[in-house]
């Protein structure tokens, strides 16, 4: 528990410096807010267009797909703001040898390396349109506001959040045995992008791909689907096995990379 | 008791060669050969606790592989290592709390921020107390005289201010073990003495195990009393530093004031002249042929003065490299 909230509040050291830094440098830090601002109005836009169309998906109306497009706005906005901006720092660590300091460091290595810093600026336009987009929806469709709903949504976010995190970690990982990989990460974070719709519009072959094999679905599809009522016992349970078995697989995959950390020559 | 205890240990990595040009970059892309170089060959040394030993090389010597590796910073390939009793690639959290790292070529500090973010961030990092290390970086920054640099962005201080800040940061935790790679590289000879200074100060006040490597000798002889020679990742010498030109005792060093010219070549038959400026001339001598050397010179040359020494330290190290 000790270690626990030392780490959570280094998190919260690390970002903080984070902002100071950017903040140093007044015209940059101007520039990211009015660029964002923009992007979340081009979200919003993207939002009333999903909206207007009768596009009818497997039984689902365009209010239930904005549930979707909404969840996985906020995903992420998760993905953006953690694992985004860690996950490019760890590859150019290994590539630039500056893990050197890293490692000597008397903190979780994982910890440090994949979710120590967090990016305000890129997440609040997805998570703004996303919260919309899921507001709206679930108010349209006159969803169930009982708690359990409402704690299993979020439940299944959190297991989204793992999944995509022991996913994406894997490629940047590689960088360990072939010092650059960003090829891979855009392959596999380009995956996660089928989360914009229901996994239904999808062929067979492909859900089944995307459920069981690289379980992406999991991560923006399944809360949805939860709230709609059309998750099984036996896809419940997957939803929440699978994102621990692939986050212990991605631990063991971390240590066994970090042995593989070569430095570099000074 | 040993601070530092090193059986056997090696390292190999694993590397490739591209010729140049972009045809062979094509043909690098689709089969390249791997090649393996023994960076550390069967090291073995022990240090004591609050020594300052000095780790000295030539570059690519495997100096600063066989230190990234008594930090736990890489994996050896095998071999044996205690580090103030624990093995330090295990990293455990224990082991970290009580040493330090310093690479002159890298840098721990925020480059955006002041100094101070770092220092409030390695004090939460390594649980020390906020009293503690207000007065530690209080007596450190006096020491250094760097207190005024305290609220500057650190890219904006010159290599030597930054070095200071860099070993202040280190230190916030009151290492026991501190490993310095090449501290003074760069750094003009003003930077250079305060750090050496600093050193012994801080080795002397809290009695912490000092590793170094550095390529200026002054850092080596006004710090280290002992120093560990390695070249090609082989140890080649183990002791004193001021034993290091006992191992070249058969060689002196004789310097000759000359009142007239004279040729090389006949010189050269006693030895090698390793310097000759004018009527000055500098000669590295066999023990065996000094006395044939002296009574040659003394009888046929015209000299002003000689004068015959010892090999010097630096000199020796140098020779050693070869």
């Amino acid at each position: 528990m000790k270690e626990l909230t030392k780490h959570l509040r280094l998190m919260g050291l690390f970002t903080k410096r984070y902002i100071m830094s950017q903040m140093e440098y007044r015209t940059s830090f101007f520039t990211i807010l009015i660029v964002e601002s923009l992007i979340l109005l081009s979200k919003l836009l993207y939002t009333a267009v999903v909206y207007n169309t009768d596009m009818v998906v497997d039984g689902l109306k365009p209010e239930a797909i904005t549930l979707f497009t909404g969840t996985f706005f906020i995903i992420s906005a998760v993905y953006g703001s953690i694992f985004m901006f860690n996950f490019t720092n760890l590859q150019n660590s290994v590539y630039d040898g500056s893990l050197d300091i890293a490692i000597t460091k008397p903190i979780s290595l994982q910890f440090y390396l994949t979710v120590s810093t967090i990016d305000l600026a890129v997440p609040i336009p997805n998570f703004i349109a996303g919260a919309v987009m899921v507001t709206n929806a679930w108010k349209t469709l006159e969803l169930s506001m009982e708690p359990v709903v409402i704690i299993g949504y979020v439940f299944y976010i959190i297991l989204g959040v793992l999944m995509l995190y022991s996913i994406l970690l894997l490629p940047p990982l590689l960088s360990f045995w072939f010092v650059k990989s960003e090829g891979i990460s855009h392959i596999v974070s380009g995956l996660s992008n089928f989360n914009m719709m229901p996994m239904a519009i999808y062929p067979k072959a492909l859900k089944i791909f995307g459920t069981f094999i690289i379980p992406i679905f999991i991560v923006s599809n399944f809360p949805p689907l939860f709230v709609l009522g059309r998750l099984n016992v036996g896809m419940k349970l997957w939803g929440i096995l699978a994102p621990i078995v692939f986050f212990l697989g991605a631990r063991i995959v971390f240590k066994k990379a970090i042995q593989k950390y070569s430095s570099i020559a000074n | 008791m040993n601070a530092i205890s090193v059986k056997n240990l090696n390292k190999v990595f694993t590397y490739y060669e591209k010729k140049e040009g972009f045809q062979h970059s094509l043909k690098n892309l689709l089969v390249r050969k791997q090649k393996t170089k023994e960076a550390v060959k069967d090291i073995s040394f022990d240090i004591d606790s609050g020594d300052i030993v000095g780790f000295l090389g030539p570059n690519g010597a495997g100096k600063t592989t066989t230190l990234k590796m008594l930090s736990g910073i890489l994996y050896p390939t095998s071999g044996e290592v205690q580090v103030l009793g624990y093995c330090p690639w295990k990293r455990q959290k224990q082991f970290k709390m009580k040493y330090s790292m310093v690479l002159g070529q890298k840098s721990q500090l925020w480059p955006d921020l002041p100094a101070t973010e770092t220092f409030r961030l390695n004090q939460y990092i390594y649980e020390v107390d906020e009293k503690k290390c207000k007065m530690l970086v209080d007596e450190l920054t006096e020491y250094l005289d760097v207190k005024h640099l305290l609220h500057v962005q650190v890219r904006r201080l010159s290599l030597g201010e930054r070095m200071k800040l860099e070993l202040i940061a280190s230190l916030i935790h009151s290492p026991q073990l501190i490993f310095l790679d090449e501290p003074s590289i760069g750094l003009d000879l003003v930077s250079q003495q305060k750090i050496r200074s600093f050193i012994r100060y801080w080795n002397e006040q809290y009695k912490t195990t000092v590793m170094i490597t550095s390529h200026y000798m002054k850092d080596i002889e006004d710090l280290c009393e002992r120093v560990i020679v390695i070249n090609s990742g082989k140890k080649l010498y183990d002791g004193s530093l001021c034993d290091v030109n006992y191992m070249f005792k058969n060689i002196k060093i004789v310097n000759l004031e000359l009142s007239d010219e004279i040729d090389d070549m006949k010189l050269a038959e006693f030895g090698t002249i390793t310097k000759k400026e004018g009527l000055n001339c500098t000669m590295e001598v066999h023990k065996e042929d000094l006395h044939e050397f002296i009574g040659y010179v003394t009888e046929k040359l015209n000299i002003k003065d000689i004068n015959i020494s010892d090999i010097p330290v630096e000199k020796g190290i140098e020779l050693l490299y070869r």
